[in-house]
């Protein structure tokens, strides 16, 4: 082995030691600033911010520490960008960039190494996306409660579904919201459906100009239940539900297809 | 009727909680991750929702004034949250698995048809 050559293996130990020893402190940097950028709520993110910090020193391991922290980085940063792409706002990305050139420097490099895990397949929350299609949008496969686009959702569209033929089943709702920029499927019950087994509810929308489809399936317990979103910012969305019941070939019902810009407020 | 949306990670949250709640535990963050065996995100963002609901109240570690340490968050499963969380858990689990039998008679009659995990709402 020559020279350079043990140079460059002390050096290596030297860096990843150093690391390990900045680890910490890394990690309590990045979980503050993933609470402040999570929360819009003050209170709860300085509430996050110390118990995260807290959370930080209680988990063994100093690289686990960072890996932990950028867990979170990784959870705040997919929030808030899924409300910038909704053309939300990118004022507290500004502001929490302005607060400390240590914070700064903290989101930049979580941002990058967030980016890397979540491309690595890191498991982050809100699984069960069930997309296919040819454009990827932010929105599309999401949970339109974990993004928080209930609030201002509006129901555009809607079909009565019928299980057994002839007897109302409920409503398939195309629920949209202008704030996300998405839509999605709910289903509303207007009585409990006869069966003697679980019924599986598939509750997808559809993207005609892509072939996007969001897919959900869940088994009827007589509450309303709702599917994942579509944007439909780049044409419109419509949604479909199909009732397995055990037949061979469940029919499914459909509504039109429907823009946030269509619906009736 | 308000539509909800109930994921496998949030019950096994409230499972947690329950037991925690019946031995007379307030346990925190780290130690809800621990035992549900959830991520971090994963598991704050069901607390979010849970203190949101009023089901779970959180409470500061008492600490020393002078202590430069960050403070634990203990939460502790209120009376409606008891409620809320075992009905839940009551209709959900026991989907599960019905999930599991009706799965496996799809299978043997030929279905194709897969349930996605963790069937939430």
């Amino acid at each position: 082995m020559s020279i350079l050559g043990v140079a460059a293996g002390i050096l290596s130990a030297l860096a990843v030691n150093e690391a390990c020893d900045v680890s910490p402190w890394a990690a309590r940097k990045i979980v503050g600033w993933s609470a402040r950028l999570r929360y819009a709520d003050t209170q709860r993110a300085a509430s996050r911010d110390e118990e995260l910090a807290a959370l930080i020193d209680a988990r063994p391991g100093k690289l686990f520490k960072l890996i932990t922290a950028l867990a979170f980085a990784a959870a705040a940063i997919r929030v808030r960008t899924g409300q910038i792409a909704a053309g939300i706002t990118v004022r507290n990305l500004r502001i929490v960039g302005g607060r400390s050139s240590a914070a700064a420097v903290a989101a930049i490099v979580s941002v990058v190494l967030a980016a890397g895990l979540i491309l690595i397949s890191v498991p982050i929350p809100e699984a069960n996306m069930g997309v296919s299609g040819s454009v990827a949008h932010v929105m599309d496969g999401r949970d339109p409660m974990v993004r928080d686009c209930t609030a201002d959702a509006m129901t555009t569209e809607s079909s009565p579904v019928f299980e057994p033929p002839g007897h109302l089943a409920g409503m398939l709702q195309l629920r949209t919201s202008s704030h996300c920029g998405a839509s999605w499927g709910r289903f509303v019950p207007a009585a409990k459906m006869h069966a003697n087994r679980p019924l599986l509810l598939n509750i997808d929308v559809y993207r005609p100009s892509d072939h996007a489809a969001a897919r959900f399936r869940i088994f009827d317990d007589g509450l309303s239940a709702y599917g994942n979103m579509l944007a439909d910012g780049s044409g419109c969305v419509y949604a479909a539900i199909t009732i397995a019941t055990g037949k061979a070939k469940p029919e499914s019902v459909r509504t039109h297809c429907a823009t946030a810009s269509s619906a009736s407020y | 009727m308000r539509a909800s949306r109930v994921t496998e990670s949030q019950l096994d949250v409230a499972a947690f909680l329950l037991r925690a709640s019946a031995e007379a535990e307030e346990p925190h963050g780290w130690m809800i991750m621990k035992g549900t065996k959830r991520s971090g995100p994963t598991v704050y963002g069901i607390l979010d929702r849970f203190e949101d609901r009023g089901w779970i109240k959180g409470c500061w570690e008492e600490q020393d004034p002078v202590s430069s340490k960050p403070r634990r968050r203990f939460y502790r499963v209120t009376s409606e949250g008891a409620t809320g969380m075992r009905e839940l858990l009551a209709s959900r689990r026991s989907a599960t698995l019905r999930d599991h039998a009706s799965r496996r008679t799809a299978t043997s009659a030929g279905s194709r048809s897969a349930i996605m995990p963790g069937g939430a709402r």
